[in-house]
């Protein structure tokens, strides 16, 4: 089989050599029939002739012989392959057509796997996803559907809710990382403000050191959390990266600012989107201050963990009695009017074909307050 | 000249590897071997030849080298190896059982 893979390779690429050889042995072939005629006695014209008409054509023989070997289907691919080309240019108009038509088809199939897989194969990165709800509120004064939420409002809920477990509330902020030094050299990340409870409530578990605490939140400290993608890349993965710290500039007042290293979440983990690569107490926001005595007025995402057991039914109870935020509006399902929708992802609307949290962005989640986008 | 038959189909093989089991030849010759031992009854096509050998040297059974002929032409020289003598020796025996086996039909 080598061999003859050797032998058919070295007739297509030395095809010149291959088809002199060949001519060379038909042609020693023919002397020697001519030879042989003319010790036999004929006349050297006769014995030309008589040997010509035994050999046959030296052309069909070779080609013949040519065919007879596998290379032989290599070389009519080819050559039908140059002639589809030589075809497809002389009709630019119909190359076009079918150029445009199968770029559209994959384009097209592309983008569906991408959304499709995005919010409906693959899982959200934490368990028991289907019992995480986000929250959001609509702003009726102003006619905006799914806002965030205002602190005060949220620390109104977490006091009077019934229905869920757990609640936790963040924002995100695009943020620009310093390498070592305020003038070094600049990165984009988002930063996620979160609640202390963001982690729990989600149920994982940092992969190194500790996730954000309550006294974190009271201290406002300037401590961070970061991602396994901002861990290997900021970090090149040392084992030792708990307690080192890196400078943030988020466009607040105080100015750049250093953030501690307190934990590395484990890969795979994001929160709310992919590019989210750090969360830091939601309190060490600038305009914290500012916006926690607000109540509805801008607005914020949350998130809860209904009890197991709880009904879909009864979170929509729940969110009735929560006030006259509700009202108004509709739902990205189209009904009118909940918002709050039990279980993740959060409604039907389409967002750029990243992960469901995806949308969770562009409902414009926030914490304490303000939006980003 | 005497009539002449083709070939029996997958003989042509069998033929060549016995010509060339004697000695080292180029495609004429086995051409003009064949044609005398048979007595003129087998005659062999260029084509079938030179097809047969690009097949035979592929699979392993023969060797060619490029020679000066006696009368100091360049000739390609086709050569047994030993899986050819192996194949040879098969195809032999094989022959030999078919061949009894058409002749004792004919016979009875």
């Amino acid at each position: 089989v080598f061999r003859a893979l050797r032998a058919g390779l070295r007739a297509l690429f030395h095809r010149r050599t291959a088809s002199r050889e060949l001519d060379d042995e038909l042609r020693h072939y023919l002397e020697q029939a001519i030879q042989e005629n003319l010790a036999a006695g004929m006349t050297p014209e006769a014995a030309e002739r008589a040997a010509r008409l035994r050999v046959g054509s030296v052309e069909a023989t070779k080609e013949e012989v040519r065919a007879g070997a596998w290379e032989a289907h290599v070389d009519s691919g080819l050559r039908d392959l140059r002639y589809g080309l030589r075809s497809l240019r002389r009709n630019p108009g119909f190359t076009l057509t079918a150029v445009v038509t199968l770029a559209l088809g994959i384009g097209v199939t592309t983008t569906m796997f991408s959304v499709v897989n995005a919010v409906m194969l693959r899982p959200l990165p934490w368990p028991d996803a289907d019992r995480v709800a986000l929250i959001w509120t609509h702003d009726v004064r102003r006619g905006l559907p799914r806002e965030g939420t205002g602190h005060a409002t949220i620390a109104d809920w977490q006091a009077s809710s019934r229905v869920f477990q757990d609640l936790a509330f963040y924002t995100t902020q695009r943020v620009a990382v310093v390498e070592t030094q305020p003038g070094g050299e600049r990165g984009r990340t988002r930063n996620g403000l979160v609640s202390g409870t963001v982690f729990s409530l989600l149920g994982v578990a940092p992969a190194l050191g500790r996730v954000i605490s309550a006294a974190d939140l009271a201290d406002r400290a300037n401590v961070a959390v970061i991602s396994h993608g901002f861990w290997q890349r900021r970090f090149a993965a040392v084992p030792d990266v708990v307690g080192k710290s890196f400078i943030m500039e988020d466009g607040g007042k105080g100015g750049p600012r250093v953030l501690t290293v307190i934990g590395v979440m484990p890969p795979g983990f994001y929160f709310p989107d992919q590019n989210t690569g750090i969360w830091t107490p939601a309190t060490t926001y600038w305009r914290f201050d500012r916006e926690s005595g607000e109540r509805h007025r801008r607005g914020s995402a949350r998130l809860r963990r209904a009890d197991p057991g709880d009904e879909p039914s009864a979170v929509r109870g729940q969110r009735r009695r929560s006030g006259d935020l509700c009202r108004g509006g509709r739902s990205a399902r189209g009904r009118s009017n909940p918002c709050v929708l039990p279980g993740w992802p959060p409604g039907g609307a389409g967002g750029s074909g990243d992960r469901t949290p995806e949308r969770l962005a562009a409902s414009h989640p926030v914490v304490p307050g303000d939006r980003f986008r | 000249m005497p009539d002449s038959t083709d070939l029996i189909q997958g003989t042509l093989d069998m033929l060549i590897l016995k010509s060339l089991s004697l000695e080292p030849m180029h495609g004429f010759g086995v051409t003009k071997r064949i044609e005398q031992i048979s007595q003129g009854v087998f005659r062999v096509n260029p084509g079938s030849l030179l097809l047969s050998f690009q097949r035979m040297e592929r699979a392993g059974l023969l060797d060619a080298e490029w020679r000066a002929s006696d009368n100091n032409r360049r000739a390609k020289y086709y050569r047994l190896t030993a899986k050819g003598r192996k194949q040879l020796k098969l195809e032999t025996s094989d022959w030999a059982r078919r061949a009894a086996a058409i002749a004792r039909l004919l016979e009875a």
